[in-house]
C-alpha cells in the first residue's frame, strides 16, 4: 500500500495525533541502540488495546508488515523496521494498572519503564527483580519481547521467570488472554512461548509480572583485582562454595577506565578486573557470609575491598556498571556487543580467546560481564566511519560467537538475537531445532506480520 | 552556493559519539511528557547527524523540533554516559533554523533590546515594554503568555537595578577580596530584591562589590533561541568589563547567566571562530580567563563563609525547601553550596523536596510558546514542593523563580527567594 494512503487510513482508525509519516519522524524511527538501520513507512503511538488491535488487523487485511516497539535500546536490531510497514511505539501505554500486595503481583501495560515500575513498588515495600542496564528507559514490553537479564537474575532469573500472563494482540489483531496470576494456568504455557519471542510472534499489551517483598539487609561490595584471572576464579570458587549472591558483575581495566571517566567513582584506573558482589536478604547471617565471600577473595589475591556504606554509594557503584556501555562510547565512537554466555566456569578461558581476537583484527575490546551467569559482554570498539574496521568488527564478531558456542555455551544471554546474531543461530540450534520453532511462529503468524527477519534464518530467506 | 555547514568541526563530533543507548530518556523532562523520540535528546542528536549530513533538508518541522521538544535544560548532556554534549548540537540546529525561517517577532524584538544593553530609557524600561509584550491590556486581548498566569507574573522594579546601585561598594570592615558582580536581566527588572542582598552580604563579609553599569545581558536567552549573531555583541560587551585578572571573582545571581559566562562563553566563540567567524585570539583568551572568574555567588559565600559575621536568633523558625536551577545541577554540578547556606541560617528548618534536581519546566520563553508540555513539567514541580509544607522556596535562578512563583497554589501564602537574600534577613535578625 502506498505510504500517503497507509497515513490516512491509520489517522482514520486511531486519530491523526497517534500517527507519524514525515521524512523527519521516520528517519527518528529507523534505528535502536543496536549498529541495524532501516526505515518504517509509520509510525502509530496507541494509547489503548483496542487501537493497537485496530491497526495489526489492518496491516494483515492489507499485507502490511509490523513492529512493536518501546524506547528503542534493543541491542540486537530486535526493533528495527528491516522490511519498512507500521511500527507500533507502545511508550504511551505506560500505565500500571493493578498492584495486587496479596498475591504478590503487578498488571502493567507494555510502555511502563521498568525503572518507574521499581520506584512506584518500592513506596510499598515491594521489588520486581530483572534489571537490564538501560532499565532507567527501557520499556517493560521491550524486556518481556526481549527475555531481558541484568545483574541480579543470578539469584531471581531473567525476565521469563517473572512474567506469568498477560494480553496479547494476534496477527490478525484479536486479542486473547493467556496465563494468569495463579503459578500454573491450565492448557499449554505460552507465556513460556510468548516471552523473548522478540516481537515476532504478537503484542502483549498487558502483562502480569511476579513482585517479591524488598529484602530485609543488602550489601554492596566492590572487589578490585590485579589480574582478571583472579577475578574470574573468585566468580568460580564463590559459586563453588555454594553461595549464590543477588549479583557478580565483573569490569575489565578498559572498562574500568572509561566508566572511572564518566562517573567519576573513584575507581583506580590500572586496576585489571572489579568484581560488583551483592548480597541481599535476611539480616542474620549477612555478615557471616559477607566474611565467607571476602576469605574467598583474599585467597584469590584481592587487592581491594570497598563495601558501600550506605545506599548513596550504592546507587553510585550500580550507575557506574549500568552506564558503563554508555562509558565506553567515550574510547570510541561505536561499539559492537555481544552477550553470548559460558559455563562459568569457562570464562577465564573464553575471556583468553576474546582477548587474542581482539589482537587479530587489531580492536579494542572492552569487556564487562555477568560474571556469576557466564554471560560475557565484549564491547568491540570502532568508528564506523571506517569501512574496513567496521567489516573486521563484524568478522571478529562472528567469532566470538563461535567461540562461546565452542566452549559449550550460547550465543545469547539476554539481549536477543534480533538481526546481528541471526546468522549465529546455526551454531546452537540444528536445522530440527529451528524447523520446530519455525513452526510456532507459523503457528502464531501465519502470514509473517509480526518483526520480519528475526529470529529465525530460514524465515529470513523465505519472506 | 554550497550550504553553510551546520556545526564546527569540534561540536560535530559529538553526532558520531552517540552509540543510542538512550540512557538520556530517563533525564528528559520534555521526553516524559510528550514520550515520542522526536522529543528524546537522542532523537535530536540523530537529526543533527542527518542535518549535517545532508541526508535531511532544513525545514519548519525540524524548526519545531529542536524547539518545541527542549528546554536546553542540559540534563541530558550530564548524564550522558558517553560524554556526548547535546546542547552543543541543538543550539546550533536552532541557529540555522533562525538563519533560514527567521524568529518569533515577539523574541526578535526583545532580543534586540536586550542585546543592546538593557538601557533603553529610563521611563520606558524594557521590563516594562516586556511586562507589555507577555501581560498588558493589547496583549491580553490578542495573546496569552503561554503557561504562565499573566496576573501573577511580578511587579517590574520601580527603578532598574542597575540604577540602584553604586558602582562601587566598599566592604565593611576588613577587605578581603574584591569581585565583579555580575546580575542578570531579572534581577535588573524584576528581582532588585536579590541584587541589594546579594551586595548587601558580601559587603557584610568583608568584600568589595563591583557593579559595573554598562553590563548587558549575558546573552543566554538570545543564543539559545538562535539568534548568535546577536547573543555575540553581548558575549564581547561582558568580555570587556568582566575578563578581568586583578578581581577575585566574578559573582552571579542567576544559574544561566553564570553557565552561560563559564560554559557556553568559550565554547560558542570557538565554535564560530570554526565556521570561519571573526574571532580573535585575545577573545578567546578572554573567554577562558572569565570562566575560570565566574562563581555563583552561593558558592562564593560557602567557600568564604568564616568571614560571615556571626547571624541573629530570634527564635523564629521556617521552613525552607530548595529546588536545584537545570543551569547548576546540570551545567555546572552545583547542588550542597546553596543547601549550605540555608542549613547554617539558625531560623531555617531546611526539608529536602523529592525531585530537587527535576526541571521546573520553565526554560524561559519555552513556557510562553509550548504551555501545555511546560505546564505538565511544573505541576510535577510543584507538586514535589507543596508535599514537604515548606513556607519558603529557595532556588538560585529568577527564571524558575517566576515560573514556579506563578504555578504555586496561590492560597498557601509560599514564598520564593533566592537563598542569599534568606541569609541578608539572618544577618539583620529578621
Amino acid at each position: 500500500m502506498e505510504k500517503e494512503k497507509m497515513v490516512k487510513e491509520l489517522n482514520r482508525l486511531i486519530g491523526k495525533e497517534s500517527v507519524l509519516g514525515t521524512d523527519m519522524q521516520i528517519q527518528l524511527y529507523e534505528y535502536d541502540a543496536s549498529l541495524i538501520r532501516s526505515k518504517p513507512d509509520c509510525i502509530v503511538l496507541p494509547t489503548s488495546t483496542e487501537q493497537v488491535s485496530k491497526v495489526v488487523k489492518f496491516a494483515h487485511d492489507n499485507g502490511i508488515r509490523v513492529i512493536a516497539r518501546g524506547a528503542g535500546t534493543n541491542l540486537s536490531g530486535g526493533s528495527i523496521s528491516l522490511q519498512g510497514g507500521i511500527a507500533i511505539v507502545l511508550t504511551r501505554m505506560n500505565n500500571i494498572l493493578e498492584l495486587d500486595i496479596e498475591n504478590q503481583r503487578v498488571v502493567v501495560q507494555p510502555g511502563v519503564i521498568t525503572l518507574n515500575l521499581k520506584n512506584f513498588l518500592a513506596k510499598h515495600g515491594y521489588l520486581y527483580q530483572p534489571d537490564p542496564a538501560s532499565e532507567k528507559a527501557s520499556t517493560l514490553g521491550g524486556n518481556i519481547g526481549e527475555n531481558s537479564g541484568g545483574p541480579h537474575c543470578l539469584k531471581y532469573g531473567v525476565t521469563s521467570n517473572h512474567v506469568l500472563g498477560g494480553e496479547l494482540v494476534l496477527y490478525n489483531g484479536e486479542v486473547v488472554q493467556i496465563g494468569g496470576k495463579a503459578l500454573d494456568n491450565p492448557g499449554y504455557d505460552l507465556s513460556g512461548v510468548f516471552v523473548g519471542s522478540e516481537g515476532t510472534l504478537g503484542i502483549m499489551t498487558k502483562a502480569i509480572l511476579r513482585i517479591m517483598p524488598k529484602a530485609e539487609a543488602v550489601k554492596t561490595m566492590m572487589c578490585i583485582f590485579n589480574s582478571i584471572e583472579e577475578g574470574g576464579d573468585t566468580v568460580s570458587a564463590i559459586i563453588a562454595d555454594g553461595i549464590i549472591p543477588a549479583t557478580l558483575e565483573m569490569m575489565d581495566n578498559l572498562t574500568i577506565k572509561a566508566v572511572e571517566e564518566a562517573y567519576n567513582m573513584g575507581l583506580p584506573k590500572d586496576a585489571a578486573a572489579i568484581l560488583i558482589i551483592e548480597l541481599d536478604g535476611l539480616s542474620d547471617g549477612m555478615e557471616r557470609l559477607t566474611n565467607r565471600i571476602l576469605d574467598i577473595c583474599k585467597k584469590h589475591h584481592v587487592r581491594e575491598i570497598r563495601v558501600a556504606k550506605d545506599q548513596a554509594e550504592r546507587d553510585k557503584i550500580w550507575a557506574g556498571r549500568k552506564g558503563a556501555f554508555g562509558a565506553v562510547g567515550r574510547l570510541r565512537p561505536n561499539y559492537m556487543v555481544n552477550d553470548g554466555t559460558v559455563p562459568r566456569t569457562k570464562l577465564p578461558e573464553t575471556l583468553a580467546k576474546v582477548i587474542a581476537i581482539g589482537k587479530k583484527y587489531n580492536l579494542p575490546i572492552a569487556n564487562v560481564f555477568h560474571a556469576g551467569d557466564g554471560n560475557l559482554h565484549p564491547l568491540i570498539l570502532f568508528d564506523e566511519r571506517d569501512a574496513d574496521e567496521l567489516k573486521r568488527v563484524h568478522a571478529a564478531a562472528n567469532e566470538i560467537l563461535k567461540v562461546c558456542a565452542d566452549m559449550g555455551g550460547t550465543i545469547s544471554g539476554e539481549h536477543g538475537i534480533g538481526v546481528e546474531k541471526i546468522h549465529g543461530m546455526q551454531l546452537i540450534c540444528s536445522s530440527q531445532d529451528l524447523a520446530s520453532m519455525r513452526n510456532v511462529k507459523v503457528a502464531f503468524d501465519p502470514d509473517g506480520t509480526y518483526n520480519p527477519g528475526k529470529v529465525l534464518p530460514e524465515l529470513q530467506k523465505t519472506a | 552556493m554550497k550550504e553553510k555547514a551546520v556545526f564546527s568541526e569540534n561540536t560535530k563530533e559529538n553526532i558520531y559519539h552517540c552509540i543510542k543507548c538512550g540512557l538520556c530518556m530517563a533525564h528528559c523532562p520534555v521526553y516524559k511528557e510528550v514520550l515520542s523520540e522526536e522529543a528524546t535528546p537522542r532523537g535530536k542528536v540523530q537529526l543533527s547527524r542527518q542535518l549535517s549530513e545532508g541526508n535531511l533538508k532544513m525545514s519548519k518541522e525540524v524548526k519545531n523540533a529542536f524547539f518545541s521538544t527542549c528546554l536546553l535544560c542540559g540534563a541530558c548532556v550530564s548524564n550522558c554516559p558517553s560524554g556526548v554534549h547535546g546542547s552543543n548540537l541543538y543550539s546550533g540546529v536552532r541557529w540555522r533554523a533562525v538563519q533560514k525561517y527567521g524568529m518569533d517577532w515577539k523574541k526578535k524584538v526583545m532580543f534586540q533590546l536586550l542585546a543592546k544593553k538593557w538601557r533603553m530609557s529610563k521611563s520606558a524600561s524594557l521590563g516594562k515594554w516586556a511586562r507589555k509584550m507577555f501581560g498588558g491590556k493589547w496583549i491580553e486581548s490578542r495573546m496569552n503568555a503561554g503557561a504562565l498566569n499573566v496576573a501573577r507574573i511580578p511587579k517590574v522594579n520601580e527603578k532598574e537595578f542597575s540604577d540602584m546601585v553604586p558602582e562601587v561598594t566598599k566592604p565593611e570592615g576588613k577587605a578581603r577580596a574584591k569581585v565583579l558582580y555580575f546580575h542578570g536581566c531579572a534581577t535588573n527588572y524584576l528581582y532588585a530584591g536579590i541584587g541589594t542582598a546579594v551586595v548587601d552580604v558580601l559587603k557584610k563579609m568583608g568584600v568589595e562589590v563591583i557593579t559595573p553599569r554598562e553590563q548587558t545581558c549575558c546573552g543566554m536567552p538570545i543564543f539559545m533561541s538562535g539568534d548568535r549573531e546577536a547573543s555575540i555583541q553581548n558575549i564581547r560587551e561582558n568580555l570587556r568589563l568582566f575578563a578581568r585578572e586583578d578581581i577575585d571573582a566574578v559573582v552571579c545571581d542567576c544559574a544561566t547567566c553564570s553557565d552561560g559566562l563559564k560554559k557556553e562563553y568559550p565554547h560558542l566563540l570557538l565554535d564560530l571562530r570554526q565556521l570561519g567567524e571573526d574571532v580573535t585570539d585575545e577573545e578567546l583568551k578572554a573567554a577562558e580567563l572569565l570562566a575560570k572568574k565566574v562563581k555563583d555567588v552561593t558558592v562564593f559565600i560557602d567557600e568564604h563563609k568564616d568571614w560571615l559575621p556571626a547571624m541573629k536568633e530570634n527564635g523564629k523558625k521556617v521552613r525552607v525547601t530548595y529546588h536545584d536551577p537545570c543551569h547548576l545541577v546540570q551545567g555546572q554540578k552545583i547542588t550542597a553550596q546553596p543547601r549550605n547556606i540555608l542549613k547554617a541560617i539558625p531560623g531555617v528548618e531546611y526539608v529536602e523536596m523529592p525531585g530537587a534536581g527535576d526541571c521546573c519546566g520553565g526554560g524561559g520563553s519555552f513556557q510562553v510558546e509550548h504551555a501545555e508540555t511546560s505546564r505538565k513539567i511544573t505541576k510535577r514541580k510543584v507538586d514535589n514542593i507543596h508535599s514537604t509544607k515548606a513556607q519558603i522556596l529557595a532556588t538560585c535562578c529568577p527564571g524558575c523563580t517566576l515560573t514556579i512563583s506563578n504555578h504555586l497554589d496561590p492560597s498557601l501564602n509560599m514564598r520564593v527567594m533566592h537563598p542569599v537574600q534568606l541569609l541578608q534577613m539572618a544577618l539583620s535578625g529578621k
